[in-house]
């Protein structure tokens, strides 16, 4: 699989968790030690806050990532000290973590680190492009707990989403939750000139961006939220299409829908789309389509079966029913499978 | 300068265009102080070296650009330079500050000369490259910092040696598996253990055998690995003791640093401050091309030609209105500036008052040209002065103010808007006629604005009059529309200040009245009390030349 994304252009891949606890860390050491034996040199680096203390396979103090020598991570100072003898550090940023500045080392020999997440989004894009610079082959992001800002496409060339135990009790709403998700991450890529042109429109300039008779229209309202602004801004005229600056929530697409408009909607991307299933469907029975200007590239999905709640899940069921929701998008278990799929 | 006077002069907009790029820098900031009467000389070089920097930056895009980038990239060592000289061993990331502060530094202190010669500094481009030499001793320095053989030649056999044991251990248990993946049918996962699901009928052959470590289980499976056999055991051992080694001697390298850089502290301790001022010196003239800066040049008054004040500058430009420059003298005694309402008077003054201010802190001001002397104090009573902390009116804190300049050393700069009108007319001109009387006399500069004609009287006083409102104004038709009058007004008053020489000021009041929508009714009747109250005081006035 690794080696087909670098063939195919891929620099970087998030590593993003479905719910906290999910397993990322164990995923992410899995694919980067894969990566590495395909010749792809790994940089490291960590988006948000990470709340994690304890890894949910082993239950152990949450584990470092395994750099190899001449591997890049981003990082806080006071975390390379921990083996301050281990690393070259190359270069400072202007970038913060929760544990202060984030500095860019090699490691000169085979080491570990903990990454210390960047909090910003265009702060961990300048990062992964560095690293790149560098010399990484491939820059893994460590997405923190419920962000799917590191699956942002803006951000990363492609994501791996990791299914944890941890996300309920039951299978069933496990599984519910993953079709959600994956269903909403995978939805299409705008292909319509016109439309991309509206979404890019509205992406610059923070408006609503209207589609109608083969025209685009700058719309004097920012948000679905400013109902009222929307509704005086739509009224009168035949909408072919909406592109939104911003995110789209079941509310917002309940509104739409109120107003009668068959629309073609189109969303910045995945990670601004926070609509559950069930108003999705109503949105698509009513001839609606929804789009993103940018979509994920979702390269696989990991599960983990075991929570570090004390339950667990039996693995090869979880493993073929999330199968199931998620084709074609292969699926893994990290530490079950001894190969990655299409490795 | 007090805040009083900053906010009158809106100082603190302008500061806040004064943006060093460096910690250090920042820190100068806040304490940097104003050149102060005998620093002459001093400032004169500062502001040829922004001039210099200027002159550079416009002829060179390419290296503007490149010193720009420096500057945000320069780290602040200070903290690292406090761990030196209390002796205590900085760590690997302090060290990596440290010469990447010194990296940069040394560009900065290379590229600054060759485009900008007249900039001046004391550390030695060969200090720098010294300082660099001591953290990285290679032939190839680079910028950044690892613990490398080239520091200390035990490292690189221990380095070897843990990693022959790392590669010992790792043989070890790699062949301690292997036996075990030959008798049952396992293979370990990337983190090298077993996942045995619960349903194996080897599951109880698995656990009880020696050569496998049950580590932990889940209601599915266990989970193994390969239990340490003697020849790993003691390859860790010998591993474990390379890196307690590795790690005596990086720790004993860190020591010899600390020892090393003690005869630079003098050298890191001056670099920090010359980084610290050619970040102000940038900062400052980067600021200042927001308003076109030039060299002020020393003088005993202050002459400005075509002086502007950025922000009204900025304002009236968002209005489709320009700025009409502010030429002035301001010398020992008092300057007094006349004029109609809304013709620009206070704007003049703060005008002056902000490139004297900027002046002083060593900034290109915004004047075509200029001269200014060095002053102990400026002061500036301008607008409402009400102060209800201390249960003052207008007319009180403006009193409180201006008295309290007279203790202040000799030789600064009062700028007073209006002195008296927050008293009856009467006391008020004769307050303020004996106030210009006095400033006149004595030893610090002073432009005041005023309506009162008494303060004209004063003979030693220098007076300036805006020309007014364009005569044809007169004329027009009152009252104009909502919004015009601001209009019509702003059109017609021409704001340039030119020297009184005793010709009559207009009286432009109930036009401008009349302009802003007053009813004529109440305009007609003032221009009759006017002509009552002239008819009886004019005698003595007309001798003044004050009346139109």
């Amino acid at each position: 699989m690794l080696k087909r994304l670098a063939e195919e252009g891929v620099r970087s891949l998030s590593v993003v968790g479905l719910s906290k606890n999910a397993g990322k860390t164990t995923v992410l050491n899995t694919l980067a030690k894969e990566g590495e034996e395909k010749g792809l040199l790994p940089g490291f680096v960590s988006i948000g806050v990470d709340g994690e203390e304890r890894d949910v396979w082993s239950l152990r103090e949450k584990p470092p990532v395994r750099v190899p020598a001449g591997g890049l991570v981003a990082t806080a100072a006071s975390l390379l000290e921990v083996r301050g003898g281990d690393w070259e550090l190359v270069e400072s940023t202007p970038l913060q973590s929760p544990l202060g500045p984030v500095i860019l080392a090699r490691a000169r020999h085979r080491t570990t680190v903990k990454l210390a997440g960047v909090t910003r989004s265009d702060g961990v894009r300048k990062v992964v492009s560095r690293l790149s610079d560098l010399g990484a082959g491939m820059v893994w992001v460590d997405g923190a707990y419920d962000r799917k800002a590191a699956a942002s496409p803006w951000v990363t060339d492609a994501t791996v989403c990791v299914v944890g135990a941890a996300m309920g009790r039951s299978l069933d709403l496990i599984l519910q939750r993953t079709e959600e998700m994956i269903r909403l991450l995978t939805l299409p890529e705008a292909r319509n000139p016109l439309v991309r042109s509206a979404a890019e429109i509205a992406r610059s300039n923070n408006s609503l961006v209207g589609m109608r008779e083969g025209r685009i229209e700058v719309l004097p309202a920012s948000s679905l939220l400013l109902e009222e602004s929307v509704r005086e801004a739509l009224a009168g005229k035949s909408w072919a299409g909406l592109a939104l600056p911003g995110s789209l929530t079941d509310r917002g697409l309940e509104f739409l829908m109120s107003l009668g408009f068959p629309l073609s909607l189109t969303v910045r991307d995945p990670t601004r789309c926070f609509v559950s299933l069930s108003t999705l469907r109503k949105f698509y029975r009513k001839g609606g389509h929804l789009s993103y200007l940018k979509g994920i590239r979702l390269a696989a999905v990991a599960i983990n079966p075991v929570s570090p709640d004390g339950y667990a899940f039996d693995p090869a069921g979880m493993r073929a029913q999330v199968a199931q929701i998620c084709e074609p998008v292969p699926v893994f278990d990290a530490v079950r499978d001894l190969r990655i799929p299409g490795s | 300068m007090d805040e009083d006077t900053g906010r009158s002069l809106r100082w603190y907009d302008i500061w806040s265009r004064f943006q060093p790029r460096t910690p250090m820098g920042q820190r100068a900031k806040e304490s940097l102080s104003p050149f102060m009467p005998g620093e002459e000389k001093e400032w004169q070089r500062s502001l040829a070296e922004q001039e210099g920097l200027r002159a550079a930056r416009n002829s060179r895009a390419d290296w503007g650009r490149r010193v720009e980038e420096l500057l945000k990239r320069l780290p602040d060592p200070s903290a690292v330079l406090r761990m030196l000289e209390r002796r205590e061993t900085p760590k690997v990331s302090d060290w990596f500050r440290l010469k990447q502060f010194l990296w940069q530094g040394r560009l900065l202190r290379e590229w600054i000369p060759e485009a900008a010669p007249d900039f001046r500094f004391r550390t030695q481009e060969e200090e720098w490259r010294e300082g660099i030499a001591l953290m990285d001793p290679g032939s190839v320095p680079s910028a950044a910092f690892a613990l490398t053989p080239a520091l200390d030649p035990r490292l690189g056999p221990l380095q070897s040696r843990r990693d022959e044991e790392e590669r010992r251990a790792e043989e070890a248990r790699e062949r301690a598996a292997t036996v075990v993946e030959e008798d049952y049918p396992l293979r370990r996962n990337r983190e090298g253990e077993w996942v045995v699901d619960r349903h194996s009928p080897l599951l109880k052959k698995i656990l009880e055998d020696p050569r496998v470590l049950r580590v932990r289980e889940t209601p599915f499976e266990v989970i193994c690995r390969p239990s340490p056999t003697r020849e790993e055991t003691e390859a860790i051992r010998r591993l474990n003791l390379a890196k307690e080694e590795l790690e005596a001697v990086e720790r004993e390298i860190l020591t010899r640093l600390v020892a090393s850089f003690q005869p630079k502290l003098p050298f890191l301790a001056e670099a920090v401050e010359e980084m610290a001022h050619l970040d102000l010196q940038w900062a400052r003239m980067q600021a200042a091309e927001g308003w076109d800066g030039t060299r002020p040049l020393p003088g005993e008054s202050y002459r400005i030609e075509g002086g502007v004040h950025p922000l009204v500058a900025e304002t009236l430009e968002q209005q489709g209105r320009s700025f009409t420059p502010v030429n002035v003298e301001v010398g020992q005694g008092a300057t007094v500036i006349i004029g109609p309402n809304m013709g620009g008077k206070t704007v003049a003054l703060t005008t002056v008052g902000l490139i004297a201010a900027l002046g002083q802190y060593g900034f290109l001001v915004p004047a075509c040209r200029s001269s200014m002397p060095l002053v102990p104090w400026i002061v500036a009573v301008i607008g409402d002065g009400q102060d209800s902390r201390s249960g003052l009116s207008t007319f009180g804190a403006e009193v409180r103010r201006i008295a309290d300049t007279f203790s202040l050393p000799e030789g600064g700069l009062l700028l007073a808007d209006e002195v008296g009108r927050g008293t009856n007319p009467v006391e008020g001109a004769a307050l303020s006629a004996a106030l210009t009387g006095h400033l006149a006399r004595c030893g610090n500069r002073s432009l005041q604005v005023t309506h009162f004609r008494e303060v004209l009287e004063v003979g030693e006083a220098r007076v300036y009059r805006v020309m007014g409102l364009s005569r044809d104004l007169g004329s027009s038709s009152f009252p104009p529309s909502n919004g015009e009058g601001e209009r019509i007004l702003a059109e017609g008053m021409d704001y340039r200040l030119i020297p009184w020489e005793g010709e009559p000021v207009p009286r432009d009041a109930l036009t401008i009245a009349g302009l802003l929508g007053l009813p004529r009714g109440i305009l007609q009747d003032a221009q009759r009390r006017l002509g009552q109250t002239a008819t009886e005081g004019g005698k003595a006035t007309k001798s003044k030349g004050v009346t139109e």
